[in-house]
């Protein structure tokens, strides 16, 4: 193979990877866009109230509205249960003393079921979802973008091939 | 001359900054912080010894709590290993320090008992019994869920109890600061419990 056919084929090969790299971010940025769940905000400290007479409420099989059902977090979040109620509460592993406040610190995605005394279900759903970082998205791109590029080359040598030049071409 | 002298006090500057930044830098306990603390309920029960037990007489020292029972097959051999490591941890500061084992199987856990089972494992660890009505007036204060999960032999012993695992972390003015959850890691008690002695 020539220089300048070599020069010719490394062209191609960048020129794919280049357009490679682009669809991929095209397509990742538009799904990041209309997928958009929050999960790439930094961690947070997020506070859950129970207010005063909440154990009655739940005794009596009532919910509490201000209570959600299940909490979405991001990993690096800290939950801390705050207790206005009379009684002692408990959440997964936590437990608040009355007048108190309690912190669960969430560092692993996953989703939990922790049993809940501030619940009429006594169960309460956290999920907490990796951050979705600019590393992140940089990496998902990388890795579309490479195949995808390798996958352009191919084709255009296939569909396009690079011929031998003549003496007079070079 | 004069650029280097230049370069060696900005790089002492810049180091005694960020060498203040992490000291003055707000302890972050490793356990579920309780907050503001909250007075630890007092009450008296017995040890393995036969002696009495008053957790208001543990003041000036850390008190680690953990209620479980001696038929218990997995949470609390595991906890009280976790006890043990933290404690050997400790080193000399261990003396500053109290592990309880709190049952809620009081109807099997005699002293007696609790003497062999912990003798097994640590006989350093304080193992608390009492009444049925002492002790539940003790589960009720620290929120201790217990429920008899009945066995599948006629075996008095087959009989298991579903209970609450976390461990409970009293300073030395009787409050309580921190819970750890089931699976404690011995690293973290350490670091919360040498915090809190050197803040008295």
């Amino acid at each position: 193979m020539s220089m300048s056919q070599r020069n010719a084929v490394l062209k191609r090969i960048g020129i794919s990877l280049a357009l490679g790299l682009v669809i991929a971010w095209i397509i990742a940025e538009a799904s990041f866009v209309i997928l958009k769940d929050n999960s790439d905000r930094t961690p947070q400290r997020v506070e859950l109230v129970i207010p005063a007479g909440t154990a009655d409420k739940v005794a009596a099989g009532q919910a509490v509205p201000s209570i959600p059902t299940d909490l979405v977090f991001v990993v690096g979040d800290t939950l801390v249960v705050k207790n206005e109620d009379m009684s002692s509460h408990q959440l997964g592993p936590i437990w608040v003393p009355p007048g108190t406040s309690a912190s669960l610190n969430l560092d692993t995605a996953n989703r939990y079921s922790y049993a809940c005394s501030f619940q009429p279900s006594r169960y309460l759903g956290l999920d907490v979802r990796s951050r979705v970082t600019m590393a992140t998205r940089i990496i998902a791109i990388l890795f579309a973008g490479i195949p995808t590029g390798a996958m352009l080359a191919v084709y255009s040598f296939v569909a396009f091939p690079i011929r031998p030049m003549t003496k007079d071409e070079e | 001359m004069k650029k280097l002298v230049l370069g060696g006090l900005i790089a002492v500057v810049v180091l005694a900054i960020a060498g203040a930044e992490m000291f003055l830098q707000a302890y972050k306990f490793r356990g579920s912080v309780i907050d503001p603390p909250a007075p630890a309920t007092d009450f008296s029960l017995k040890d393995q010894n036969g002696q009495a037990f008053q957790l208001s007489d543990q003041r000036g020292k850390i008190v680690l709590m953990f209620f479980g029972y001696t038929n218990c097959p997995d949470v609390c051999p595991v906890t009280l290993a976790q006890f043990k490591q933290a404690r050997a941890q400790l080193s000399q500061q261990a003396d500053r320090v109290r592990f309880v084992f709190i049952t809620v199987d009081p109807e099997r856990d005699t002293a007696e008992k609790m003497k062999t089972y912990l003798g097994a494992i640590d006989p350093t660890i304080i193992g608390l019994g009492g009444s049925q009505g002492e002790l539940e007036q003790v589960w009720r204060a620290y929120g201790v869920y217990r429920q008899k999960q009945p066995g599948q032999s006629q075996d008095e012993y087959a009989d298991l109890l579903e209970h609450s695992s976390r461990v409970y972390l009293v300073d030395t003015q009787g409050n309580l600061r921190v819970t750890f959850p089931f699976g404690l890691v011995p690293d973290d008690v350490e670091q919360d419990v040498r915090y809190l002695l050197r803040k008295g």
